[in-house]
């Protein structure tokens, strides 16, 4: 990365993660790098099946077989998480990097009260002596949450909370520990727009209280507009476009991304603006296309595309493209990481 | 875009709460709803999960019994109709349902899937080459020969709701519930799937009543939108009004909620962020069921239900501050 040096928490480089199935190997991610920095909120973007989650779930090796990290390195605060033994990896997990899921009534568990499932992993980390001590810090994060009713609602079971309140549970689990980086996959997708609304007020609240990075996950550009520093775009299995928020939304650069764009209803747009979808579908990752995966959606593909996949390439400062259409366009620096 | 092709009146459908043989309450699902549909256009109905939005498609289609109030279709009373008039009906109003993984039989093929409605309607005798008549039903929702003989679980999401489109369209109808027809699949596919639907509506002649919690979409869509909360209808304008000039607080904080695509929009809006959640609608409260998170909330409020007044031309809402 060029400019100023900047603090990285979490560095992935390389990461390849193929699932075995009776139908073939599904690549699902091939070749992902990306870095984040300390104290940022990172926005990774995309469709379903882009494998923005399996990238996530790779960071905490929570990869379920048939999958399988193939190879990569993913560098937490200097250490490669890939080569720690899983009691290591275990003292991480729900306390230096928390994760939040997409649904959060799968995330708890239903034969336990959510109080006692808040404190469980302050016990297992040993930052509480006991679950009687954990009760009293459970309150406060029920309170940093702006959880209606702390005490009440920590005595309840996941079926008496809505939606919202579950993810308010689910949030202040990930704040239990020592949490310097939160994952947040998809946080309001369960939950309708007044309560995400919310949701997202509180996540931007707390993260500049406990000056957490975040890295928010999502298929929802909006959303990322609205909350991130920076914005990471998938596309099948790779990085097609990072940039600051700002930067990408003004000036978008790979035609997939320049595409999403177009495709996405607004409620500022005038009546007559006709949306521009991209052609085709998402492909087959047993069979991905070669070269640049989008090229048969892409409306500038060039024979080239077919046969090389494009490097990630940095075409202004911090903007990076991976697409040939920037081949002979002058980089920043060395270019081709 | 004259007359109104549907029609509500006062309906109301509670569902009964039970708990062995006590009923504990009502679910009121959809309370006291006028609406008018006109021919030809497509009328956008928004509103969050539980709100009744499906409930009240369902009555309108007559797929459900309402507690009250009547739906008039082409001026006819629905839940009146008998026989050879009931399936008529059946022909000129359906529905495309949310979710494309359920809404088609694995077990039939493409072909068989969109054949059927003409077979129940006994309409096949009209039809001198079944196939050909399929195809050109595939070819209108953007799909090939090829894939007649296919199961639907060889198609993707947006394939297969271009099937469930299809079978709606392959009796010839006058009126379309789309019921979320785009919240299963991506943005680069929901933007063909609604481009071919308004294409759809242009070359046949189509009335949708379009239901979404999606506001974006809804706005794409519709000529005119209703707003709904707990069961009721809170706001009804035209779809530009509504979103230059929101009355009800309800709909200011759920268009102001929706987070933009666009880093100049974020500085420019100032977001109401609503107190707690939509209360339980079982048994509301009297008076206006937006009260207790309404951020105008006045004494009346508690006591009285807002009636849906025309403020404006065309533009009505159900809020004492406009009483």
């Amino acid at each position: 990365m060029s400019g100023k040096e900047r603090d990285v928490i979490l560095k992935i480089e390389d990461l390849y993660v193929n699932f075995y199935t009776y139908a073939g190997v599904v690549k699902a991610i091939d070749g992902v790098n990306l870095e984040v920095y300390r104290g940022e909120c990172l926005g990774l973007v995309g469709e379903t099946g882009c494998g923005k989650s399996v990238t996530m779930r790779s960071v905490l090796r929570l990869i379920p077989p048939p999958g399988e990290i193939v190879k990569g390195k993913i560098w937490f605060n200097g250490v490669n998480l890939l080569e720690l033994p899983e009691s290591e990896m275990r003292k991480i997990r729900g306390n230096k990097i928390a994760y939040i899921v997409q649904e959060p009534s799968a995330a708890l568990d239903p034969l336990y009260r959510v109080g006692y499932q808040v404190a469980e992993p302050m016990v297992y980390h040993g930052l509480v002596k006991s679950f009687k001590d954990a009760w009293g810090r459970v309150i406060q994060l029920f309170k940093s949450v702006m959880m209606p009713e702390p005490e009440e609602r920590a005595k309840a079971y996941p079926h008496e909370l809505s939606g919202g309140m579950k993810q308010r549970v689910v949030i202040a689990t990930a704040l239990s520990g020592e949490t310097e980086l939160l994952i947040a996959d998809e946080p309001t997708t369960a939950v309708d727009v007044t309560i995400q609304a919310q949701i997202m007020d509180l996540l931007s609240k707390l993260r500049k209280e406990r000056n957490l990075t975040l890295i928010l996950v999502t298929h929802n550009l909006g959303l990322v507009a609205e909350m991130c520093d920076r914005v990471a775009v998938m596309y099948a299995g790779n990085i097609v476009e990072l940039a600051p928020t700002e930067e990408l939304f003004k000036n978008p650069m790979h035609p997939y991304v320049k595409g999403l764009l177009a495709a996405v209803p607004r409620i500022t747009a005038s009546k007559d603006v006709v949306l521009k979808p991209i052609p085709g579908f998402v492909p087959n990752l047993i069979y991905p296309p070669p070269g640049c995966r989008f090229h048969p959606r892409c409306d500038k593909a060039m024979p080239i595309c077919k046969r090389e996949k494009p490097a990630m390439k940095e075409v202004a400062p911090g903007h990076w493209v991976a697409c040939h259409l920037y081949d002979n366009v002058k980089g920043v620096g060395d270019g081709n990481e | 875009m004259s007359k109104p092709l549907v029609e509500t009146r006062d309906l109301r459908k509670l569902f009964p709460v039970r708990k062995l043989f006590r009923t504990l309450g009502h679910v009121h699902a959809v309370d006291g709803v006028n609406l008018q549909i006109m021919r030809g256009e497509t009328l956008g109905l928004v509103g969050e999960s539980g709100c009744g939005k499906t409930t009240l498609g369902r009555l309108i289609l007559a797929l459900i019994k309402p507690t009250s109030g009547t739906v008039l279709f082409d001026g006819k009373d629905v839940f009146k109709l008998k026989g050879k008039e009931l399936l008529e009906f059946r022909r000129r109003a359906q529905i495309v349902f949310q979710d494309p993984y359920s809404s088609l039989d694995p077990r039939m093929m493409v072909f068989d899937i969109i054949y059927e409605p003409l077979l129940v309607h006994k309409r096949h005798f009209h039809i001198e080459d079944p196939e050909e008549y399929v195809v050109s039903l595939l070819e209108k929702v953007g799909l090939k020969r090829e894939h007649l003989y296919r199961y639907p679980h060889e198609f993707s999401g947006g394939q297969r709701q271009r099937i469930a489109i299809a079978r709606a369209l392959a009796l010839q109808p006058e009126f379309i519930v789309l019921d979320e027809p785009t919240s299963a699949l991506d943005v680069s596919v929901q933007a063909q799937i609604l481009n071919m639907l308004k294409d759809l509506q242009r070359s046949m002649g189509l009335t949708y009543l379009y239901i979404s919690h999606d506001i974006a979409t809804v706005k794409y869509m519709s000529d005119r939108i209703a707003v709904m909360y707990l069961g009721k209808i809170v706001e009804l304008a035209d779809s530009q009004e509504l979103f230059e000039k929101p009355l009800h607080p309800y709909t200011q904080a759920l268009l102001s909620a929706i987070p933009e695509p666009d880093v100049e929009a974020k500085r420019m809006k100032t977001r109401i962020i609503l107190k707690g959640e939509v209360p339980s609608p079982i048994n509301p409260p009297p008076g206006c069921r937006f009260a207790p998170r309404c951020f105008k909330r006045m004494d009346v409020c508690d006591k009285e239900e807002p009636q849906l007044v025309e403020v404006e031309k065309g533009h009505w809402v159900a809020c004492h501050l406009y009483a």
